[in-house]
């Protein structure tokens, strides 16, 4: 049977950059994906309406929560991370709503995969530093929520345990965790040196 | 100063949905977009363009199609651009995409010695790896660069082989350091060519 990643996309507000996401998934080299994008609160009509243009593919699904969690999504990452299903994909990752990929990033990613890898991770190309590139690793700083997938057994074992002292750098703190479990749990990680991912 | 965009497409409307978000994104707004589809588009493909009801998007379908991977339309809409003095232009296709500071780090760059911007992108090629960029045959994709259109009207894009892009880029260069102008480099991948 073929891999597939479940992509969960984090969402405010963030109308045209959603449209930037949506579409490089759609452009994907390889099929086996599926979305479901989380709006953090109410969606404007703008946005609802973004996302039924694309009601043709029904790989994307889209929630709202019914009220703002704030703390830039981490609590709803951590909500969709306790709901996930590995038959929505054996890999997860987390992204935000201005985030790009280039078309074959699902296919190389999942390609690093096997029955014990649980992180695949890649460089990226990063705002923060300029739109220069970040060669990844899984440590604070050094990573970013989007450039890594992992086993979906392994982050729930992980969870997602940010505080409100490490919110700005929970990404890091997620990505140190998922590894050391990893490590303990006999799991490797795998790394792609190409910037695979644009975070905006 | 204003850049403006030529893109010549054919189909591939999620892409071209894609590249025209890239650019509504843009830190900097000092832009328009002509988009050149090469014959008559699908219905898919105007929809696409009718999500975006932007002023500074202009829609053109020709009469019949050309091919030749877009060359013959490049060469004629370049001439076709109203453009005023100091203005820059940029032609590109529907299947590339820009980062939101494109335009902001290639225009602080520009200064009155200053004809021609290009930078680093990461290119399908080479598996998506970033390919340092040099006005050359190879070294430089279309939609990495941007010339003064008043220079690019006249030194026109006169070629129709596949490396065709990497060959106004050398003659731009060229005719650019040979009227005593500059050349600048962004070293940052700003463009992602898919």
């Amino acid at each position: 049977m073929d891999k597939k990643l479940h992509i969960i996309v984090l969402s405010y507000q963030r109308v045209i950059p959603l449209r930037i996401v949506i579409d490089c998934f759609i452009c994907q080299t390889y099929p086996h994906w599926r979305m479901t994008i989380i709006h953090d609160g109410k969606a404007p009509e703008e946005l609802k309406s973004v996302v039924n243009s694309y009601k043709y593919d029904s790989r994307i699904s889209f929630i709202e929560t019914d009220t703002l969690n704030g703390d830039f999504g981490f609590p709803n990452r951590k909500m969709m991370l306790e709901k996930a299903d590995p038959a929505d994909g054996e890999y997860l990752l987390f992204c935000a709503d201005d985030s790009y990929y280039v078309p074959r990033f699902v296919e190389y990613m999942l390609s690093a995969t096997s029955n014990d890898v649980g992180i695949v991770y890649c460089d990226m190309v990063h705002s923060h530093i300029g739109h220069d590139v970040l060669k990844g690793e899984l440590k604070i700083n050094h990573v970013d929520m989007g450039s890594f997938i992992v086993r979906v057994d392994l982050a729930k074992r992980t969870g997602f345990n940010f505080t409100k002292d490490n919110v700005y750098y929970a990404d890091g703190v997620f990505a140190e965790e998922c590894y050391a479990e990893g490590q303990r749990t006999g799991l490797r990680s795998e790394y792609i040196a190409k910037p695979l991912f644009c975070h905006n | 100063m204003i850049l403006h965009i030529l893109c010549i497409a054919y189909e591939r409307p999620i892409e071209t949905s894609g590249f025209i978000a890239s650019i509504l994104a843009q830190s900097c707004p000092d832009w328009k977009m002509t988009i050149v589809h090469d014959g008559h588009a699908s219905p898919e493909f105007k929809r696409v363009i009718d999500f975006y009801p932007d002023p500074r998007i202009n829609f053109i379908e020709t009469e019949v199609r050309q091919g030749n991977w877009g060359h013959e339309n490049r060469k004629v809409f370049l001439q076709l651009i109203n453009g005023q003095p100091g203005d820059f232009v940029l032609i590109t296709n529907n299947d590339n995409t820009y980062l939101p500071n494109f335009l902001k780090y290639m225009f602080r760059t520009v200064t009155s010695k200053v004809k021609m911007v290009y930078c680093d992108f990461l290119h399908h090629n080479i598996e998506h790896r970033v390919l340092k960029a040099f006005p050359k045959v190879n070294h430089i994709d279309m939609g990495a660069f941007f010339v003064e259109i008043k220079l690019a009207q006249q030194i026109g894009f006169t070629h129709d082989e596949p490396a065709s892009d990497g060959i106004y880029a050398e003659e731009c260069y060229a005719e650019i350091r040979k009227r005593g102008f500059q050349a600048a480099y962004v070293d940052i991948p700003l463009f992602c060519h898919n």
